[in-house]
């Protein structure tokens, strides 16, 4: 799943859930794309823009932050002041075992592409293909 | 008056070529790019095939593109043999201001080829 939440007036943060060991080939295999097609291209480079540039959210707390702040909820509420209903479906989804990264949007590079990913109706669909089991 | 808040930007539009040999459905064209019918992210290129074929008008001769900034010569060449060939080419525009897949679309480059089918969406030569 991607949660996003307003970083500052110009850029957005985006919460990025997968399930432990997920990579490429697994979301593309989850796309149904074959090999060396236009889609599969297509379909690469999206979960690139999902990738770029982005951190593992529990790994940071656990590397830096934990002596500072007691919990991983308490850490994303004062770090990243995100309200507690995003807090608390982070916070599932690493208790589920999922791999939590962090990024910021619009991202440099593919530009084009993350626009179109990050708007609402993209972005619903999207959510719907990454819960799908 | 309108008053349009949050970023302003100025819409583009761009062209492409498309050239075919047989009429295609969008299951045909969703199985010929490379993505089965029932995966949840087919409604990208859903709206790629809808786009295309809503927009695209058929030419009979490659004049098109000789006045029209400048095309690189392989293009031209590629349309003058697909023409005698007896293929059926067609040119569009696809622009920013309609939905945001088409926007994306208009705003990247990119070519498609396949068998007797070609989609070229680079350059905007016209």
């Amino acid at each position: 799943m991607i949660f996003l939440s307003k970083k500052d007036n110009l850029d957005t943060y985006f919460f990025l859930t997968l399930k432990k060991n997920f990579n490429k080939k697994d979301f593309l295999r989850k796309a149904k794309v074959k090999k060396g097609s236009f889609a599969e291209n297509l379909i690469s480079r999206l979960f690139e823009v999902l990738r770029h540039e982005v951190i593992d959210i529990n790994a940071e707390f656990k590397k830096y932050y934990r002596k500072e702040y007691e919990s991983l909820q308490i850490f994303l509420d004062k770090k990243y002041n995100l309200n507690k209903k995003l807090t608390d479906k982070i916070v599932e989804a690493n208790n589920k075992g999922y791999k939590i990264f962090l990024g910021v949007t619009p991202c440099s590079g593919d530009t084009g592409l993350s626009r179109m990913i990050f708007s609402d109706s993209f972005l619903e669909k999207l959510n719907g293909f990454l819960e799908k089991e | 008056m309108k008053i349009k808040s949050d970023f302003i930007t100025n819409s583009s539009s761009t062209s492409f070529i498309l050239i075919y040999e047989d009429e295609l459905s969008k299951s045909e064209f969703l199985k010929m790019i490379g993505i089965e019918e029932d995966s949840a992210l087919a409604f990208l290129f859903e709206n790629l095939y809808e786009k295309l074929w809503e927009y695209k008008k058929p030419v009979y001769t490659p004049h098109f593109l000789f006045n029209k900034g400048v095309p690189p010569d392989e293009l031209k060449t590629q349309v003058s043999e697909a023409l005698k060939e007896g293929l059926k080419v067609f040119v569009g525009n696809w622009s920013t201001e309609v939905d945001i897949i088409e926007d994306f679309f208009c705003t990247d480059s990119f070519e498609i080829k396949e068998d007797k089918f070609y989609l070229h969406a680079f350059s905007c030569y016209w």
